[in-house]
């Protein structure tokens, strides 16, 4: 985030903002595993790279289709299925927070 | 790709029955031929089937054969055929035994159209899935 | 976390489930192909295969069960001089009643997939 660096004087405000936000974040939301890393930044990671996961096994079984290894469509179809709810899902929640995060904005201090 | 489970088989076996539908045909057509092309009265035929085994499991058509019975012998002096006696080879077809052969072929036939269609039942059943 | 939508055991039975019907369809279109052929021996699931997923299921270890099998069915004794022991209306009626069945699996998998898509979103499509 180069936001220090524009030619604009109000930008050095938003970065000392942003520095803020970081150094706000309480040391006990910190997840043992996640070195540094805030609990719910590292919470979104875990659940993103599942979606992939989900996403990369509809994949093999519509290959596995393709490829004649396997007539189980049912099986293809399910994991398209699964993808899709996990996508939404991830979707929803994308919304929610960003939702939530407008609400902030609007927010009268 | 291949979505429909078992189709190989059924469609191997839709073949093969039909191969012997037509085969009932020509016997039956030829149940009065007295010359074939060999100069002898016409031999009924007869199929006989083997399964496969393997990915691409299901039946085929081992060979089609000649039944060797002798056929009747006729008396008919008239006939262009007729040996010195009188008497005509007749072809060893008989119409009662094609007919019922016809029908228990055209009904695998049949048996094997409902797989098929049973088949296609269910990928679109599991097409469904989610909807 | 995903995994955890999916992971309920009824809905993991409902999928091996499939499985085995998609296979016995197999057995059955193959033994209806092979109707007329001289010394077939029909094929189908394991006799034991309902009891031991039954046993599987109930222990809660349905993840260790192997993918069935199909395998000849010398218990039906064979009513025909040419040896083939396939009786067509038996098919049939096995190949009717296995669909049926797989209907009721395809629609059970849909039904969880549709909740948790209404629990999501709010919408039903």
């Amino acid at each position: 985030m180069q936001i220090g660096s524009l030619p604009i004087p109000q930008t050095r405000e938003l970065q000392a903002l942003f520095d803020a936000t970081k150094l706000a974040t309480p040391a006990g939301a910190q997840s043992p595993a996640g070195a540094g890393k805030p609990a719910f930044d590292n919470f979104l990671e875990r659940a993103i790279s599942e979606v992939d996961g989900t996403m990369k096994a509809a994949d093999t079984e519509k290959t596995k289709l393709f490829t004649g290894e396997t007539n189980n469509l049912h099986q293809a179809m399910i994991a398209m299925q699964e993808a899709s709810v996990a996508f939404s899902l991830m979707v929803e929640v994308r919304n929610k927070l960003v939702e939530g995060y407008q609400e902030i904005m609007r927010m009268q201090v | 790709m291949d979505f429909l489970s078992g189709i190989h088989a059924t469609a191997s076996a839709l073949n093969a029955e039909k191969i012997r539908m037509d085969v009932v045909a020509q016997n039956i057509a030829n149940a009065h031929t007295t010359r074939d092309t060999d100069g002898k009265a016409y031999q009924r035929k007869v199929v006989t089937f083997e399964s496969l085994l393997g990915p691409e499991s299901g039946v085929r058509v081992a060979e089609i054969g000649n039944d060797f019975t002798a056929g009747e012998l006729v008396y008919n002096p008239q006939h262009p055929h007729a040996d010195k006696d009188g008497m005509v080879q007749m072809p060893n077809v008989r119409l009662a035994m094609e007919m019922v052969d016809l029908l228990s072929a055209s009904r695998a036939y049949e048996a094997n159209l409902s797989v098929a269609r049973n088949a296609r039942q269910m990928a679109a059943k599991a097409l469904a899935i989610g909807r | 976390m995903i995994e955890q939508l999916f992971s309920s055991t009824n809905y993991q039975a409902t999928r091996q489930l499939l499985d085995a019907a998609t296979l016995r369809h197999e057995a059955l279109a193959t033994n209806i192909a092979n109707l007329e052929t001289p010394g077939y021996k029909r094929v189908d699931l394991p006799k034991t295969f309902a009891q031991e997923f039954a046993g599987r299921l109930r222990a809660g270890e349905l993840k260790s069960a192997p993918a069935p099998q199909l395998v000849e069915d010398a218990t039906r004794s064979s009513v025909r001089e040419d040896g083939n022991n396939v009786e067509l209306d038996r098919e049939l009626l096995a190949l009717g009643k296995n669909a049926t069945e797989y209907d009721t699996l395809t629609e059970f998998v849909s039904g969880s997939i549709k909740q948790l898509r209404l629990a999501i979103t709010g919408r039903n499509t």
